[in-house]
Formats: structure tokens, C-alpha cells, sequence
């Protein structure tokens, strides 16, 4: 038994939870037939139902879970991972409908109609009713977590975001706040605002298919599952005091202390490479980073236009195509920032602390 | 990809929908997916699902805890009230009740015979009355008008305006009208008056016995009266509790007490407390609910709290004020109920659903526990009514706490060690090598804590032996404190002394006040904290020689100047008797023991780390190869005095600014949990828990750590009992943040908090009973007559002048000369002086410092007193100057010519009713019967007041105390 806990302690480190889950997702998206069965929905949910109540016998896992703040986090647990395979389960049937030369799901069901009134409104009202009672029933059950008055001397800890913003708060951890904070949320919102005008793809319009939007679907999934939930689930469950990582069992101490030891790629280069000390001009002594920078954005894209995302560039047209190269590089970005840290304890690549400019 | 999608490709066609059937008529179209029928039943289901959660969600938002405590307490009182109710029935005198009945129904029939005649009168005084209220309103709106028109009169006529006259005649004509108003309704009331007398005449006897009847039944009227109240019917109480409704006048609702005076603390903001304790505590502060059950259980002290009588009247200082908890709750929990044993924790998790809040900062005090709650308002050297307090503020005291850390309170206190300046002239190296590696091993009260060989520094610990370690500290630090001390070169003190006759002496003269030979009876009823004051005089002999002892005993002060140990005034023979007896207490074992032998490498570990702390380590290898042993010693030496700061209690030359290592303590209260170190041991996280194991075992949180030897937590362990640590915790978590505002602080004077504190200080209560508390000598002093006197009213009783010349001297009068017990010399600076003799003045609310002592009296009176004098044969037991008492076998009693320089005249009139009311248990007898009844009735008229002042008239202007001859002065 403490065997498997450990085991999946272990699994849960964000390192290896992360890289897996995207790595899982990738060889869910090459084999969905394998993945997105009838079979494989129920099979999941029957494991995370009996993961969950075998779970709960311990104690430290009971305490976060059953954390009134915690709950709702639990419920997107299940509906996200359910939400996604039944849509790529009905892609995955619609596409082999259409190997086999047969009709859509979607036409087969809009052959008949649905009168608005009473159907639709009506249902939709019963609908709106259940939910209420269903909101109103977990108010009286889960009471609003309110605690003692706010003490700003002493905040709790670990302090957390609300849970939607977890996953920026997990951001954090590998990027300077006015990154994390402002540019990189304000591109999620230009970027799925974007996402119209650059996506001319007219397939999988009103009816699922992956096989036909592959690529879009897995770089949206990528995002929201990987860069997005993942992240938000790592933040609720999995940091706690001083928003150090505690596996699913661990208790949460307070006194857990993890080394510190990141450095800038300008201690790589003058350091360790060069074998001299750091310039003391900071635009000489971060020069590698800049350039890194530099020709992550700008070399990467023509690059990518002439070799791998030829088909791309041509049906894009060069504007559509840079901002969608610009949008997936800082979408990129984060994962690589990540393994840079998990492999080479990277700090910054660009680290000026003197005007707070760190990259 | 391709341009067409495949949806595109096999659109079906639309369907048209059936032509014959009218849009609207939608129960016959075909075209339809779901059925009405069952869509209307899912939404009946579902609209009643809504309302049933609905109504649960009131439900569950009425159900409060503390409405059933208000339900359970209403039945309660209801019972009370009708219980009440059968003892008021049970008490009236029920002939009497007949016999008014009686006389009232004779009354009534008599009164029937003339219904003709009352019926006229009623009719026309109605009528009277009907008139009455047309003309007063005619007269009061008249009044309204005429005083509206008066002020535009005066008005016209301050401005001078063209139609004053005409503005004032107006007023003038309304003053008519009104005038003839007062005139009528005057006559009126004249008229109501006569028929009410006519109607009077017939029915004042039916009225006079009903009134009777009503005075018999008035208890059981109010208790009907209260009844109703408490029971208005179940369905006024449903409808007045219900919700929405409850806004009106609800019977069960949230009993508030807003104290703007006292304050929760919140950063950056004071906001006013607001108790809602009462909201189920409802019997709180009514003496009826004494016997009952928690929540409803009545104050146990409510002369001293709640009550509006009560020093801590319970609108102005509320419950939360002492109680800590959080005072907006109304809720078990949320409270912050904090329990007293294991056993109400578990019953408390079973009944109330109750666990630690880590949340709330200020959890309720435990019951035990509450006195610490005073110490916010009562910051004086003394908290009155909390003894567990107290003794825990002289624990402090005696064990020099705030020698290392700050503690309010402390800051004038001087050092608890004695001087190491001189202390190779007292003791030995060897001596003090094992005294320093473990002071309990010397003696068991010893009250130097011990720094080596505990829990995190004895054996060896991660690779570290500490017992070589300790050894090199121990001798570095001996030989260091020996290099900085300079020998004070005393006479040789006598050594030839009756070691028998030097016990009887120490266990009579008064050293017992302030010390102790050996163990002392922890559980005795008598407070013996205060014998703790003075060292425990076990096993001197093993310590210092004899001559050392007579010259200490004999003058402290010749040995340390500041000395706190005051003159006992002893002879040399005395001394010397003294001196033998303390050098024969011996510890053999001890005594036996072999001093440590010092291990270089170890020695030269520890000086190593000591140098590497400034420098790098490769210096310090460096340096230390230039040291030869001695200046490893000094250099060891003089860092570890600075690290286990051994200055905080001793004076050591050189370290007279260093600054105390301890944490101040000022807030200890207030701690945030977050900020104590619990380590790895498995206890609550809670403030009192965590320093109560620190006080136990200070080095427990370095259990099972890994960490260098210069890491380790320093606090030496003073071996304290239970019983005290649980006192000096309760003085920790005392010590709060909290602010009150000056209106509810200790109303005590500036000069009782000084004179408590420097009381305190000199051990006063050790010998004598001081605002009821002390006298902890009597322990040892079997006969109550020896006992040192109690100075309960000393500040009614002496003369400021006289005590203040006492105190300064006290060997040159004896006032008790039949006492062993001898009032020891202090050297009180004048200031001090003028500190006690204040500060008894200002307990009593004396006249201080001028006084009148002149009594007024008549030469009759005086005779009388001597008379009186004479009859209660006063004599028998006090002598009078140089007249001994007459009777030796009577029991001693001071000597009464001092009673003019020295009492104050008006007290002796509050002592003679009841002595032992002032002195309890005084010998002197009560010789008026309770105060007021004499056994000489034709003395004076009988009159005991009279009498009294006649005895005193006689001691103050007769012979009694005005007869010559100096009181034995003590030679000593």
C-alpha cells in the first residue's frame, strides 16, 4: 500500500506529471480509435471513482479533497476528462462514418426538428430549475468557507488564487510576474479572441471530427488541457505551504525546504562556459539571452515556413501566418521554460533584477 | 483539404412541417421530438424539488445553535416562575385572605343597594369629563395659536413694522379667547373633582379592601405578569420567531453587549468588542441559576463580576475582555471554547462537533487558565484575586526570567544571581565546575538552571560528544569568570559558634521568611512560594566556609554592597551560632565527586568554532595554534558567558552593557502560532502548550533535529514543577497585545502599583499578610501568637511618620517583644521609605503623609477609659512601657506605650468592635459583644461607641499610654 502511494507521489511531481499527461494526450490524439472507444470512458471514470474512494481512506489526501474551496475542483476532475472524450469519441465515430461513406451523427440527428417552443425553452427551463435546486442543495450542505477575521500580518500559507487563476499562479513559478501576470494572460484573451481569422480550416463546422482538424484540435487541447486545467489541478492539490510540491498523500509541512540553486543563462555562458565573471553591463551580460530571444521569434518562424509548416504559410499568407506562429511560440514558451528548469535548473535567459526585466 | 465539407455534401432536405394544423395548436403537430405530457411532469418534479430545497435552505439558515439554548433556557425560566409562583400562593396568610374576601363581598352587596344613585353621578361625570377634554383642546390650540402670534408681535415690534399695533391687538383678542378657556376648563376640573367625591363617599370601602386584596396578591400578580411574558401562547411565539416576521419583535434573538471602551486588535485597527456570549449564556449574571447546567450556569463570583455592583459590571467589560474568544460568535465552535482536560476535549468533539480552530488567534482561555485574562488591565507588580497569576509573576521574579528576556514588569528588578566579581574569594574552582555542570545535583532547590548535559547537548549527538564538549565550556567559562574576579578580603569570621543553638536561631529569628532548608511542601495549603525568595540554605558547608557565613549574616551588605538580603541585626555570638550550624548542612556525595578533567582537543573544538563564527574557519586553524591553554580558556571563556548570557542574572566585570540573548516576551500572548517552533514533537499546536513544553524541557524542540553545536536552543532547563509551569505560562499567554483604554485599567493609585512592586520586591508577604495574601513563615512558627503580625488596615493604623522612622531603623523599638520573629533592617533609601509608608496610606485611602493626632475628650471620659481599662484587664496581657504585663501566663500583646506616636486614634475605634475582623485569628479578645453590646451597661449609658472612645481617650491623654518609660528598645 505505501508502496503504490509512493509511487503516485512520485507519478505526481509536476516534472513527470506534466511531461506525461502531454505526452498521453499526444499518443491519445495518434491512436484515438485506441483512446476515445466506448469502452475507454466508462473504464476511466469507473478507475478515477475507485482512485478517489480508495484515496480517501487517507487522511492527507481526505483533508484537501474534501476542503469546501476544493470540491468544485474535484467536479471539474471528472467533467472535463468526460467532456473530452465524448467529443473526440463522437469525432472519432463520425470519422470512421465517414471512411465508411455514411452519414454524420449530427445529420442523422438533425433530420428531425426541434420545435423552440415548447421543446427547447421548455427543457431548458427544467433544466435551469434542477440546477438551482442542485446549487441550492450543495449551499446547505457545504457551508461558504468563511474563516476569522483577515490577519494581513499573517497571511496564510500556502496563500492560493482562486482556483481559476491557479493556473496562472503555477506560472509563476517559472516566469517574472509581469510575464506570467499581464502579458501571458493578455495573450490567452488576444489569442482565443484571434483564433477566427487565423483558423481558415472550414472543416468541423457544426459536427466533430479530429481526423480532418488534427492539428488544431491537438494544439487547442494542448493549451487547455495541459497549459490550463493541468495546471489548475497542480495548484489546488498538489502545492501547499510556501507553494512547494506535495504528492497527493504527503502532509503538508510547513518546515519543507527545497534547494534553491536556479541560475541565469548569462551564469551558464560567463561562468561555467566562459570561465570568467559576469560583465558588469547588464545589456553585454545578458547578450546570449537577448539573442536567444531574438531567434526564438524571429528566426524560428521563416524557418518553420520554409521546412515544416510550408502548407501553412502558403494557405495562411505571411500576416495570418506570423501572428499564429507569434501566439503558439509564447503558448510554447511556458513548456519549454519548464524543461529548461527541470533539466537545467534555468532561471531566467534574460535576468536584468536592476530594472526588474527578467525573461 | 478540401474546399467542401462533408457535412455540406448530405444535407437532408428540410422537413415542411403538416400544413392542416394551426402554428399554435402544437399538441397536434407531428414534427415533435419530446412530449408535453411528460415535460409538464418533469417540471412539476422538478418546481417541487426547488420549493422543498428552498424551504430547507431557510430551515437550515434558522436552525442557530443558540436558538435551542434560548428555547431550553425560556422553558426553564417559565418553570422557575410558576415554582415562584406556588411559593408566593404558599406563603400568603390565607385567614387573612378569607377574612378580606369576606369584608369585600359585604362591601359590594351594601354597595348594590345605592345603584341608582352611583348611576346618576357616573352619568353626569361622564358628561363632565366629554366637556372637559373639547375645552382643553379648545385651550391648548388656542395656547399654540396665541404663542405663534406673540412672536410675530414681538417680532413687528423689534423691527418696527408698519402693522404692529395691528399684529399685537390680534394677539391681544387671542389672549382673551384663551383666558376664557382656562376659565372654563378650570371650572370643569372643579366639577370632576366634586362628583368624584360624591361617587368616593359610596364606593371608597369596596375600593380600600380591593387595594388590600391586590397588596396580598401583588408577588403572584408579577409573577403572572412575568409568566405571560415568558409563555405568550405557542402560537404568538411561532408567529414573532418565524422568518421574515422576526424582524418585528422576535422572542428568540442575538443578546449583544457593545464595548466601545475594549478592543479586538487587528492590524492596523482597534475595533470595539461586541459580546454575544449572553446570547446562550443567558443566566450569566442572575444569581438564581446557580445549580444549573452549562450554558444556563449562573457566574461563580459574581460579587467580584457581571453583577452592576461588581468591580467588572458586565455592560462595560463583557466577557470576552477576560475570557479571550471571539466575541462576535454565536456558535460553540466559533466561539473558540477551549477545554480544560483530555476528558472535556473528548466530550466536547462528541457533543459539540469541536476542534482546534487554527484560525483564530485568540482562542478562549481554559477555565484554569482565566486569571491570565486580568493582566491586561491589572499590569501592577500584583493582580489582585488571581493567585496562580501571582506566584507565577514570582516565579519570574525569583528565577530571573527577564535576566535574558524582556518581560513588562521586570525592567527595575535587579539581577537574581549573586556578584561574580568577587566570587573567588567565596568559592572554589573545583566547586563551581560542578555546581555549573549540574546545580541540582548540589541541592534540589538550587535555582541556577542547568545550560550542559541536557537533552540536546549530553552523550554523543550526530557525531558530536558533547560530554567532552560540556567539560571544555564548563572549565572554560570557570577559569574566565576567575580571571575577572577580584577577591574582597573580609575579617576572619568567627567560627566557634553552637551549630545546635544556630538551627534553633534559623528556624526562629526570621531567616525562614524568605528561605528554606531543604525540600519545601509543594502541596502544602500555605503559599510557599515566597520561602523560595532567599537561596535554599541546603548543604552550605559543602559550598562556603563558616567564616564566610558569619561575615555575610552578620552584615550582607559589608560583603556585596548591593546585597538585596536585608540585617537581621544578629550578635556575634549569633553569627557565629549561625555561621556553625549552616557549615555542618553538608553534602558528602558531592563533596566526593571528582571536578571534570578537562579534554584539550575538545577544549580546542569548541574555541575553533567560536573563532570561525568571525572569520573563516582556515584563519581560525590559523589562530588557534598560536593559543596556548589559558587564552584558549579566556577566549572560550568570555564567547560562551556572551552566549549563554550568564550576565543576565550575575554581575560579571565587563559585561555591565551587554544585552540580554532572550526573545522578549512583552507579547507573548499575542504570538502568532506560526512563529513557534514546534519541532518534531507530536503535541497541539497551541500557544500554551508549546511554552509549557519549553519550560519543561527548553531543549525539546531540538529532538531528532540535525544541527550544529552552535545552533542548538540555549535556554538552560530550571527543573520547574508542573504546578509552576503551568503558573509561569499562564504570565506568558497573560502578556497580550491588546490595548484598554484608560477607563477600564486597574483604578489602583500610582502609589499602591509602586509600593506592590517594591513589596514584592523586599518579600514583604513572606513574614507579614498584605492584601490578604502572604505570611508564608507561619509554616514554621507553630504557636499563632508568634506569628509575624498581620498589616491588614496598617495604613488606618500607624502614623506615616512613625513608620517611615520604624522601617529605617526597625532594632530601635520593640513593639512585640514576645516575638522570636525579628523585623529585619532593610536599608530602605528614603524614596523606599516614602514607597511603603504611601503605599499602605493609599490601600486604606489614609490621610498621608500630615496627620492630626489630637483626640478631643472630656476628663469624665477618660476616667471612664481607665476604668474600662482596668475591667477588661488589659494589663493582664500588654505591657506598658517598661511595666511588664501583669500576668505571665496571659498571651503576649504590644506594648501600649507606643499608642501615641504610633497608632493613628481613629483606628483603634475600628478594631476594638471586632480584632479579629482585622487580624484574623488575633488573640485579642472581642470585648463588646459583636461591637455594639457592653458588659458594663451603667459605663457611659451602656453606650459601646461611647465606651470605645473612652478606652482610646484614656490610652492617648490618660496614663495609660502617656506613662514614661521607653519601650525596650532593642539592643539589636
Amino acid at each position: 500500500m505505501e508502496f503504490i502511494k509512493e509511487a503516485i507521489n512520485w507519478l505526481s511531481d509536476p516534472k513527470i506529471l506534466i511531461l506525461g499527461s502531454a505526452v498521453l494526450l499526444l499518443l491519445s490524439l495518434k491512436f484515438p480509435e485506441k483512446f476515445y472507444s466506448n469502452k475507454s470512458g466508462p473504464l476511466v471514470f469507473l478507475a478515477m471513482v475507485i482512485f478517489l474512494i480508495l484515496s480517501m481512506f487517507d487522511e492527507n489526501f481526505r483533508k484537501i479533497v474534501t476542503k469546501p474551496d476544493n470540491v468544485p475542483i474535484v467536479g471539474m476532475l471528472f467533467l472535463v476528462p468526460f467532456f473530452t472524450w465524448f467529443s473526440l469519441r463522437e469525432a472519432v465515430r463520425n470519422d470512421r462514418r465517414t471512411t465508411e461513406s455514411k452519414p454524420l451523427i449530427e445529420q442523422d440527428e438533425t433530420a428531425e426538428k426541434v420545435l423552440t417552443w415548447p421543446d427547447l425553452v421548455y427543457t431548458e427551463l427544467i433544466c435551469l430549475v434542477v440546477l438551482t435546486v442542485i446549487l441550492i442543495g450543495w449551499s446547505i450542505l457545504l457551508q461558504a468557507p468563511i474563516e476569522e477575521p483577515a490577519n494581513p500580518g499573517a497571511s496564510p500559507n500556502p496563500s492560493k488564487a482562486p482556483w481559476y487563476f491557479l493556473g496562472l499562479q503555477e506560472m509563476l513559478v517559472y516566469f517574472d510576474p509581469w510575464l506570467a501576470g499581464v502579458v501571458f494572460p493578455g495573450l490567452i484573451i488576444v489569442g482565443l479572441g484571434a483564433i477566427p481569422y487565423i483558423d481558415t480550416n472550414p472543416r468541423g463546422n457544426g459536427y466533430y471530427t479530429l481526423k480532418e482538424r488534427k492539428w488544431e484540435i491537438g494544439t487547442f487541447l494542448f493549451g487547455f488541457l495541459i497549459l490550463w486545467i493541468l495546471l489548475v489541478i497542480l495548484g489546488t492539490f498538489l502545492r501547499g505551504p510556501n507553494w512547494n510540491f506535495f504528492g497527493p498523500y504527503e502532509y503538508w509541512d510547513l518546515h519543507k525546504l527545497e534547494p534553491l540553486v536556479n541560475v541565469n543563462l548569462s551564469e551558464y555562458i560567463w561562468v561555467k562556459g566562459l570561465g570568467m565573471g559576469l560583465p558588469t553591463n547588464p545589456l553585454i551580460r545578458e547578450m546570449f539571452g537577448f539573442i536567444a530571444i531574438l531567434a526564438y521569434f524571429l528566426v524560428l518562424p521563416p524557418l518553420f515556413a520554409k521546412k515544416w509548416f510550408k502548407g501553412f504559410y502558403e494557405r495562411l499568407g505571411p500576416a495570418r501566418y506570423n501572428v499564429m506562429m507569434f501566439l503558439l511560440l509564447c503558448m510554447t514558451s511556458l513548456p519549454i521554460k519548464m524543461a529548461l528548469r527541470w533539466l537545467f535548473n534555468l532561471k531566467y535567459i534574460v535576468g536584468i533584477p536592476e530594472y526588474f526585466f527578467n525573461i | 483539404m478540401s474546399e467542401e465539407t462533408p457535412g455540406a455534401q448530405k444535407k437532408p432536405p428540410i422537413p415542411t412541417p403538416a400544413k392542416k394544423h394551426s402554428a399554435f395548436n402544437i399538441e397536434k403537430r407531428s414534427d415533435r421530438l419530446y412530449k408535453v405530457d411528460t415535460l409538464h411532469k418533469w417540471f412539476a418534479i422538478s418546481s417541487l424539488l426547488l420549493f422543498g430545497f428552498t424551504v430547507a435552505m431557510m430551515m437550515a439558515d434558522y436552525a442557530r445553535e443558540w436558538k435551542k439554548y434560548q428555547r431550553e433556557f425560556n422553558r426553564m425560566a417559565i418553570e422557575k416562575t410558576r415554582e415562584d409562583m406556588q411559593e408566593a400562593r404558599d406563603a400568603i396568610d390565607k385567614d387573612k385572605q378569607a377574612e378580606i374576601q369576606k369584608q369585600l363581598d359585604a362591601a359590594r352587596e351594601e354597595l348594590d343597594q345605592h345603584n341608582g344613585e352611583i348611576a346618576t353621578i357616573e352619568k353626569t361625570l361622564g358628561g363632565q369629563n366629554s366637556r372637559y377634554y373639547a375645552v382643553n383642546q379648545n385651550y391648548q390650540f388656542t395656547k399654540a395659536i396665541y404663542d405663534s402670534e406673540k412672536y410675530e408681535c414681538d417680532e413687528a415690534n423689534a423691527h418696527e413694522a408698519p402693522n404692529a399695533v395691528k399684529v399685537c391687538e390680534k394677539m391681544q383678542d387671542t389672549e382673551a379667547k384663551l383666558n376664557a378657556y382656562q376659565m372654563e376648563r378650570d371650572q370643569l376640573t372643579i366639577d370632576i373633582a366634586r362628583s368624584k367625591d360624591e361617587l368616593a363617599a359610596f364606593t371608597s370601602k369596596r375600593d380600600d379592601l380591593q387595594k388590600q386584596m391586590d397588596q396580598l396578591n401583588a408577588d403572584i400578580s408579577r409573577l403572572q405578569i412575568r409568566e405571560t411574558n415568558l409563555n405568550p401562547g405557542r402560537v404568538v411565539t411561532l408567529l414573532r420567531n418565524a422568518p421574515v416576521l422576526d424582524m418585528l419583535n422576535a422572542s428568540e434573538k442575538v443578546q449583544q453587549i457593545l464595548l466601545s471602551n475594549l478592543y479586538n486588535d487587528h492590524p492596523f485597527k482597534q475595533v470595539p468588542r461586541v459580546d454575544r456570549c449572553t446570547t446562550c449564556h443567558l443566566g450569566i449574571d442572575q444569581k438564581v441559576w446557580e445549580e444549573a447546567e452549562q450554558p444556563y450556569k449562573t457566574h461563580p463570583k459574581l460579587d467580584l463580576f457581571l453583577s452592576t455592583t461588581s468591580p467588572h459590571p458586565i455592560d462595560r467589560f463583557g466577557c470576552t475582555t477576560c475570557h479571550s474568544g471571539l466575541d462576535r460568535a454565536t456558535s460553540f465552535q466559533d466561539a473558540g471554547h477551549t477545554p480544560r482536560t483530555e476528558e472535556q476535549k473528548e466530550e466536547w468533539t462528541k457533543k459539540y462537533g469541536w476542534h482546534v480552530d487554527e484560525f483564530l488567534e485568540t482562542p478562549m482561555l481554559a477555565l484554569d487558565k482565566v486569571e491570565s485574562g486580568c493582566y491586561k488591565c491589572h499590569t501592577g507588580a500584583e493582580v489582585p484575586q488571581a493567585p496562580a497569576l501571582n506566584a507565577g509573576r514570582d516565579l519570574i521574579r525569583m528565577y530571573g526570567c527577564f535576566g535574558c528576556h524582556k518581560i513588562p514588569g521586570y525592567e527595575t528588578v535587579s539581577k537574581v544571581g549573586p556578584d561574580l566579581g568577587t566570587v573567588s574569594g567565596k568559592l572554589t574552582k573545583d566547586w563551581m565546575r560542578k555546581w555549573l555542570a549540574n546545580p541540582k545535583e548540589f541541592k534540589a532547590e538550587a535555582r541556577m538552571p542547568k545550560f550542559w548535559y541536557n537533552t540536546n547537548n549530553s552523550g554523543v549527538i550526530n557525531g558530536t560528544d558533547f560530554d567532552k564538549r560540556n567539560e571544555a565550556e564548563i572549565n572554560a567559562i570557570t577559569e574566565f569568570i576567575w580571571s575577572k574576579s577580584t577577591p574582597k578580603t573580609l575579617p576572619a569570621g568567627r567560627t566557634n559558634g553552637s551549630a545546635e543553638r544556630g538551627k534553633k536561631l534559623v528556624e526562629t529569628v526570621g531567616c525562614f521568611g524568605c528561605h528554606a532548608v531543604g525540600a519545601l511542601d509543594e502541596n502544602s495549603d500555605v503559599s510557599q512560594i515566597r520561602r523560595r525568595h532567599g537561596y535554599n540554605l541546603e548543604n552550605q558547608g559543602s559550598k562556603v566556609s563558616a567564616s564566610w557565613i558569619y561575615n555575610w549574616v552578620k552584615d550582607p551588605r559589608k560583603v556585596w554592597s548591593k546585597s538585596k538580603m536585608p540585617s537581621l541585626r544578629l550578635s556575634d555570638d549569633e553569627a557565629a551560632d549561625i555561621a556553625a550550624y549552616l557549615s555542618s548542612k553538608r553534602n558528602p556525595e558531592w563533596e566526593a565527586r571528582k571536578p571534570p578533567v578537562v579534554d584539550e582537543k575538545a577544549l580546542d573544538e569548541v574555541v575553533i568554532e567560536l573563532l570561525s563564527a568571525g572569520s573563516t574557519r582556515i584563519e581560525a586553524e590559523e589562530k588557534i595554534k598560536g593559543m596556548n591553554l589559558t587564552q584558549k580558556n579566556m577566549y572560550a571563556g568570555e564567547r560562551l558567558v556572551n552566549r549563554y548570557g550568564c550576565f543576565g542574572c550575575h554581575d560579571i566585570p565587563g559585561f555591565e552593557k551587554a544585552q540580554p540573548i532572550g526573545t522578549e516576551l512583552s507579547e507573548a500572548g499575542s504570538k502568532l502560532i506560526s512563529q513557534l517552533d514546534f519541532g518534531f514533537l507530536k503535541i497541539e499546536h497551541d500557544r500554551a502548550d508549546w511554552y509549557t513544553q519549553k519550560l519543561k524541557n527548553p531543549r525539546v524542540f531540538d529532538d531528532g533535529r540535525i544541527k550544529r553545536p552552535d545552533e542548538l536552543l540555549r535556554m538552560p532547563n530550571f527543573g520547574f514543577s508542573d504546578k509552576q509551569v503551568s503558573s509561569i505560562v499562564m504570565v506568558l499567554t497573560s502578556l497580550v497585545k491588546d490595548r484598554v483604554s484608560r477607563e477600564v485599567r486597574d483604578p489602583a493609585p500610582a502609589a499602591v502599583l509602586a509600593g506592590r512592586q517594591l513589596i514584592a520586591e523586599k518579600n514583604c508577604k513572606g513574614c507579614h499578610i498584605i492584601e490578604g495574601a502572604g505570611r508564608d513563615i507561619r509554616t514554621t512558627i507553630s504557636e499563632q501568637d508568634r506569628w509575624p503580625p498581620n498589616l491588614n488596615t496598617q495604613g488606618l493604623k500607624t502614623q506615616p511618620m512613625w513608620l517611615k522612622d520604624f522601617l529605617s531603623d526597625p532594632g530601635k523599638v520593640k513593639i512585640r517583644g514576645f516575638l522570636d520573629v525579628r523585623m529585619p533592617t532593610f536599608h530602605f533609601s528614603e524614596t523606599e521609605l516614602g514607597t511603603v509608608t504611601q503605599y499602605f496610606s493609599a490601600l486604606d485611602h489614609a490621610a498621608y503623609p500630615f496627620i492630626s493626632t489630637a483626640v478631643e475628650s472630656t476628663p469624665e471620659k477618660v476616667k471612664a477609659g481607665e476604668f474600662l481599662f482596668t475591667q477588661f484587664q488589659c494589663a493582664n496581657c500588654h505591657p506598658i512601657g517598661s511595666t511588664p504585663r501583669k500576668q505571665e501566663s496571659s498571651i503576649a500583646a504590644p506594648n501600649l506605650a507606643l499608642v501615641t506616636e504610633r497608632l493613628r486614634p481613629e483606628w483603634l475605634l475600628r478594631f476594638l468592635p471586632d480584632p479579629g475582623k482585622i487580624s484574623p485569628g488575633i488573640s485579642m479578645p472581642q470585648n463588646w459583644e459583636n461591637g455594639v453590646k457592653t458588659p458594663f451597661p451603667d459605663v457611659l449609658g451602656g453606650d459601646a461607641k461611647a465606651q470605645m472612645e473612652a478606652v482610646r481617650d484614656y490610652l492617648f491623654l490618660g496614663t495609660g499610654g502617656r506613662r514614661s518609660g521607653a519601650v525596650g528598645a532593642s539592643s539589636r
